[in-house]
């Protein structure tokens, strides 16, 4: 799978870093790394990540 | 071997004395010892309020659904009692009011507004800040957020208390909160209709652009707009007056933290967070199960409803280290003062914007505030301050 994270939009709530921990991690510096092709066995909990942003900013492109 | 039960015992009543005059005590004995517990009250719901056990279930939407049975006859407010996908229309629909930008263009009138507040309070030496500053505060903020003349925040806030059944001041009066669920709804309406009629942007005007929005061809119908518009008008300052008490009567209660907040002020931001962990006034969240689900050694029947206890999650040692201690600089990333999941608050950083810049205007104009009496406390359904007297210099 593809996602994208709107960084702009990104606030730092770490909500996507406890609904998917292998895909979304904190940089330290108030905004999130991650990674753009997870495997198709996280498309789930990325669901769930890209559903508990707060600012919306997690797009699932494919 | 464990035993699993369904068996519905009744364990506390989150909503009455004796859990009342110790709430996050209560809540500390049911985390050792129950952690499931069951009350029979109103329809009876089970109560997570273990970290782990809330953390799972918030971020489980499918099975922990939003879609409770409603508290008034005519229907839900979106979106926090709805369910994906229709939540994430509402939440599309509402975002972009809520960035960065939006928040950074409200803080210079928030901040008139504190010092509007403060002023009096301060040239008199002190009096009640939950009554005269964190009551009516807030909900002038709101006001400015939405548009709408700061002086109908007095009425905002009158029927936002009223339409609160379970306030213990008040004891059980529905017809009260029927009635101010009624005034909420009506000027919600009104406001609706008076917008529509002058023609604003859509990207500046939140109420305008809820009503012209518009996701897959389908547009929000007037009820669904005007229940997001009465929710703003009481969600966007209950907890926030809870708030401004509890981050303003922690710091009058630690020298120690005070001192160093006064140095520097970059440290107020984390410190309302750990406040606000240590004592979370927005308590609870209600959800109701699509099937069933085992805790521990509890099985949770589809249909049953449950709380979470953020305020609990927050105090659990097994997840925070000394989580009894007010530490400014701990990482609260994981608080769940906010709630969890796709249904975490919307409005936390107008809010935390709002009681920063009341910090730091009630610094810039005194050199030290102290209690000056006990403060009194509301405990349920939120944990709050509905007096707290404080001197200043």
């Amino acid at each position: 799978m593809k996602i994208h994270v709107d960084m702009d939009a990104c606030d730092g709530h770490a909500q996507c870093v406890f609904a998917a921990p292998n895909v979304f991690a904190l940089d330290g510096k108030g905004k999130v790394n991650y990674v753009a092709n997870p495997d198709e066995s996280e498309r789930e909990r990325v669901m769930a990540a890209a559903d508990a942003c707060p600012l919306l900013a997690i797009e699932i492109l494919e | 071997m464990t035993q699993t039960s369904t068996m519905k015992t009744v364990d506390w009543d989150p909503t009455t004395a004796p859990v009342t005059d110790d709430p996050l005590g209560w809540q500390e004995k049911m985390r050792d010892e129950r952690p499931t517990p069951w009350t029979d009250n109103g329809n009876g719901f089970w109560s997570l309020v273990r970290y782990d056990d809330i953390a799972a279930a918030a971020m489980n939407a499918k099975v922990f659904s939003s879609e409770i049975t409603p508290r008034f006859a005519d229907g839900r407010v979106p979106p926090v009692e709805v369910d994906r996908p229709r939540h994430t229309v509402f939440r599309r629909a509402l975002t972009k009011y809520f960035k960065r930008e939006a928040i950074e263009a409200l803080e210079p009138v928030t901040r008139e507004l504190a010092v509007k507040r403060l002023q009096p309070l301060i040239n008199a030496g002190g009096g009640d800040f939950a009554a005269d500053f964190a009551y009516p505060f807030p909900a002038e903020v709101i006001c400015a957020f939405l548009g709408i003349p700061v002086e109908d925040a007095v009425d905002l806030k009158r029927w936002a208390g009223e339409s609160f059944i379970y306030r213990p001041d008040r004891e059980n009066k529905p017809e009260l909160a029927q009635r101010a669920e009624e005034n909420l709804t009506r000027y919600a309406e009104n406001l609706i209709a008076e917008r529509s009629q002058m023609n604003l942007d859509p990207d500046e005007d939140m109420i305008t652009g809820l009503t012209e929005f518009e996701y897959e061809g389908r547009k929000l119908t007037r009820t669904e707009v005007g229940r997001v518009v009465r929710l703003m008008l009481s969600a966007g300052h209950n907890n926030t007056t809870s708030s401004t008490g509890i981050t303003l009567m922690k710091i009058a209660e630690n020298p120690e933290i005070q001192k160093a907040l006064r140095a520097d002020y970059s440290l107020i931001p984390n410190a309302i967070l750990e406040f606000l962990r240590h004592e979370s006034p927005a308590m609870t969240s209600r959800r109701v199960l699509k099937e069933d689900i085992q805790i521990g050694d509890q099985v949770l029947s589809a249909g049953d409803e449950v709380m979470f206890f953020w305020s609990s999650a927050n105090r659990d040692g097994h997840h925070f280290e000394n989580v009894d201690e007010i530490d400014i600089y701990r990482d609260n990333t994981s608080a769940m003062t906010f709630g969890w999941g796709p249904h975490r608050c919307l409005g936390l950083s107008i809010a935390l914007m709002e009681i920063r810049v009341a910090v730091e205007e009630l610094f810039d104009r005194t050199k030290w505030i102290e209690p000056a009496g006990v403060p009194e406390r509301m405990t349920w359904e939120r944990l709050g301050v509905t007096k707290l007297p404080l001197s200043v210099r």
